[in-house]
């Protein structure tokens, strides 16, 4: 088996426990609890001070691409009239929600209502508006405008007016009160989590770095999907101290590290082992990347007002921000981490993450001196993927590295 | 996109001399034509030309056109749309020079992400952002935009040496606004036109100043009156899309029988929908004027307007079909494809869809627009 050539985490079965009770709490009877289906940058700790169940679709599309089981789901909906050149989480979700019998676990529990926040992208606004558009419920869009050069001050009062109106909008649908204790306290738990998740990925400045990138994909999950409750905190406190063993006792997460590479952008899921795989076949570690550190903004406490820390957390990810600034992180990234050359995830299904990279892989190389290689595919749809024309390119590039070392 | 009629013979009369690279080749011979006035690029309705015009600059709007991608290659992926592929590639190989600046409104994805790949491409002239609000209907899109018109506004005063007064902007609302009225216009009476003269008169106006424009437009309305609409029978069409910006389309469903009576077009009505309140405080009558239309596909609306506006335009123009055009590659678009092509569905009103990209086969395309006729024809 391919996972043999990776350490297994002892944390491992406690995240798949985590993860399976999540989906199994959503599928119980909610008593009264209402349900929301929410984007990955949505903020989700007001949902869930009020009480609301959040559902990431998302997630859930990375789950259907790595069981090899989207490409059937995006297939439905390109039977409904949807491009099949559409992002394929979109496609994937579409998928279950018409053709549930095809999906895992029978698709996502039906929402009550709908957030999406495009601080990732534009899709998720029109993939929303056709899950609204389909289980006629009330659907809301906060609007967190590109940022290509400064955080502007009326940016940020245009996204506070947001903020509280999502707050009287999920008052308006579910009747639940949002009570700013409650709020605090979820702010709190949610930094938690985001502290410890940096702290562990941080751990991976390490020589050998303790962790691979699939690691990252895998562990990823709960920060995406439980941030701000105690579980989350729970887990990754473990996490973090199986990773601090492992730098302590010099323990890598690939047999032998002798290359440090980059991600850039969101795994392949189809191929998640395998594809990684290939790197360690000539000893490369991908000990950071800039996916998983999409989830790295604390909300600012204390200082200053709590709706204004919301906002800014929320509307200045990495995603929402210019290729330049994109660029200056990741050659942040690669002096921290002692990087020796980068590999980028052309992803035909996201295109605010994926047209840039040109333009960043050619300011990184003249800025730092390590190269950067290119692969297009897909993180969900498998139809995009040429496993041969990849191995070959992956080839050419380690022989580029080898060269360099 | 699918070929390039040329015409190079003076369309009407002597009026006008159009030749339709000029479109997407706005620098060539701007220098002699226009040796005083400034050219400033942007691509999408909501751009605030007005502001622009304000400032003293000629807005010229780039559009896809045709040829070869070489250049751009290096710059975005394979499954890029055609429009950011083909601006990409006159942008790098120095044809829109004459540029003073460029203009890019945060629309979709791929906006967002051209903007910056042009800015670090390092143009001749500098490159604004404007990043409009998503969804125009929320709470504080309105104070949000207004900011964002003022410091457009700042950023053309500071950066360019341009600034805009209230006067200077109010002269340029009316202008902007009698050119919309007498596109409104020319759209009734369209029937006086060939479909390349229809197009012409629209789009040429997207890269010619606007007082030059007007006057051209006032000439052949006015001579309408004298001319005799011809009476055009046969299936009658709406186009609903981005950009035509060759009228290759429009040109073959006249051929074979059928006629274009309105379109959803960015290069089209929504160009000219809704005017801008000249009675009010003008740049708020600017952020008002993008409240108050029917959004693109790349703008959200709780109502969501578009199936309806659609379904009101088939009614009032008495349309038997809808024609999408839609470009390969472009997310907003092709997701609104599905929710107003099941509305169209529902009122038995049928429609046919046509995938645009660099290299579309022409014969295809007619056969396809040849089988929506005849169905049109026998329904
Ligand atoms: S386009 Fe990209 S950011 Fe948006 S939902 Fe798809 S994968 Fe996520
Ligand atoms: S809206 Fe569509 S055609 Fe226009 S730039 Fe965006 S992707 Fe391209």
């Amino acid at each position: 088996m391919a996972e043999k050539r990776y350490k297994k985490l002892k944390t491992a079965a406690e995240l798949q426990r985590l993860m399976q009770w999540h989906y199994t709490r959503i599928r119980l009877p909610r008593l009264g609890r209402p349900l929301a289906w929410v984007t990955s940058g949505a903020p989700v700790e007001i949902l869930r001070a009020m009480g609301v169940i959040a559902v990431y679709p998302e997630n859930y599309g990375a789950l259907c691409g790595a069981r090899r089981e989207a490409v059937s789901l995006c297939e439905a909906a390109e039977a409904q009239g949807y491009s099949p050149d559409l992002c394929s989480y979109a496609r994937t979700s579409l998928g279950s929600v018409f053709q549930s019998e095809r999906a895992p676990m029978g698709g996502l529990p039906q929402p009550d209502l709908l957030i999406a926040c495009n601080n990732i992208c534009g899709t998720v606004i029109k993939w929303y508006e056709a899950v609204a558009a389909h289980y006629e419920v009330p659907l809301f869009i906060l609007d967190t405008p590109f940022i290509h050069g400064a955080f502007e001050p009326h940016a940020l009062a245009y996204v506070v007016a947001q903020l509280e109106a999502m707050i009287r909008f999920v008052e308006r649908t579910t009747g639940r009160r949002l009570s700013m204790k409650r709020l605090e306290r979820t702010v709190r738990l949610a930094n938690e989590t985001v502290q410890l998740w940096s702290e562990i990925r941080a751990l991976c400045k390490a020589r050998p770095s303790p962790l691979n990138a699939p690691d990252l994909f895998v562990n990823m999950a709960p920060i995406v999907v439980l941030r701000g409750t105690e579980g989350a905190v729970r887990f990754y406190r473990h996490l973090k101290a199986e990773v601090e063993m492992r730098v302590k006792n010099g323990i890598g997460a690939i047999p032998k590290e002798k290359y440090r590479l980059l991600w850039d952008n969101i795994a392949i899921w189809h191929h998640l082992y395998r594809f990684y795989n290939y790197f360690v076949d000539y000893d490369a570690c991908f000990v950071v990347d800039t996916y998983t550190g999409g989830w790295s903004q604390e909300i600012p406490e204390g200082q200053s007002e709590l709706m204004e820390g919301i906002a800014t957390a929320y509307a200045t990810v990495f995603l929402n921000q210019s290729l330049e600034y994109r660029s200056h992180l990741m050659e942040r990234l690669i002096r921290e981490y002692d990087v020796d050359g980068f590999v980028m995830h052309c992803n035909r299904s996201c295109k605010p993450y994926s047209l840039g990279q040109y333009a960043i892989r050619r300011r990184i190389t003249e800025g730092t001196g390590v190269p950067g290689l290119i692969i297009e595919s897909d993180m969900c749809d498998a139809r995009a993927f040429a496993a041969e024309a990849v191995k070959t390119r992956i080839q050419a590039f380690m022989e580029t590295l080898a060269e360099r070392k | 996109m699918y070929c390039v009629v040329q015409v190079r013979e003076p369309l009407l009369g002597d009026q006008i001399q159009w030749d339709w690279n000029s479109l997407a080749h706005p620098c060539k011979d701007w220098q002699t034509r226009y040796p005083t006035k400034r050219a400033f690029g942007y691509l999408c309705t909501y751009s605030p030309i007005e502001l622009l015009h304000a400032a003293g600059f000629v807005p010229v709007r780039l559009v896809q056109g045709s040829g070869q991608v070489a250049l751009a290659n290096a710059h975005l992926p394979s499954f890029s749309c055609a429009l950011a592929r083909m601006v990409t590639e006159r942008l790098l190989s120095g044809a829109l020079d004459c540029l003073s600046g460029l203009l890019v409104v945060h629309t979709c994805d791929t906006m967002q992400c051209v903007a910056d790949i042009w800015h670090m491409a390092d143009p001749p002239f500098p490159l604004v952002t404007f990043s409009l609000p998503t969804v125009l209907s929320n709470v504080g899109a309105r104070d949000y935009l207004l900011a964002e018109l003022h410091r457009l506004a700042a950023v053309l005063e500071s950066d360019f040496g341009a600034p805009v007064t209230e006067d200077a902007l109010r002269t340029s609302i009316a202008l902007y606004n009698e050119q919309r009225r007498l596109l409104a216009t020319l759209y009734e009476h369209r029937r006086a036109f060939t479909v390349e003269q229809f197009w012409t008169l629209v789009l040429s106006g997207m890269v010619t100043p606007v007082e030059e424009h007007n006057v051209l437009l006032q000439s052949v309305l006015q001579s309408v009156e004298e001319k005799k609409e011809a009476v055009r029978q046969g299936p009658a069409v709406i186009l609903v899309g981005a950009i035509l910006d060759d009228p290759t389309i429009p040109v073959i469903v006249h051929e074979l029988g059928g006629q274009v009576v309105w379109d959803d077009l960015c290069t089209g009505s929504r160009y000219f929908d809704v005017l801008v309140d000249e009675t009010q405080e003008p740049f708020g009558a600017l952020a008002d004027r993008y409240l108050k239309r029917v959004p693109c596909p790349t703008k959200h609306d709780d109502a969501n307007p578009r199936a309806e506006h659609l379904l009101s335009l088939v009614h009032r123009t008495g349309a038997q079909g809808v024609v999408f055009v839609l470009p390969k590659f472009c997310e907003p678009h092709a997701f609104d494809y599905v929710l107003l092509s099941k509305a169209l569905a529902n009122e038995g009103v049928p429609h046919l869809w046509i995938e645009t990209d660099l290299t579309a086969p022409i014969g295809q395309l007619r056969t396809r627009i040849q089988a929506f006729i005849e169905l049109l024809r026998g329904s």
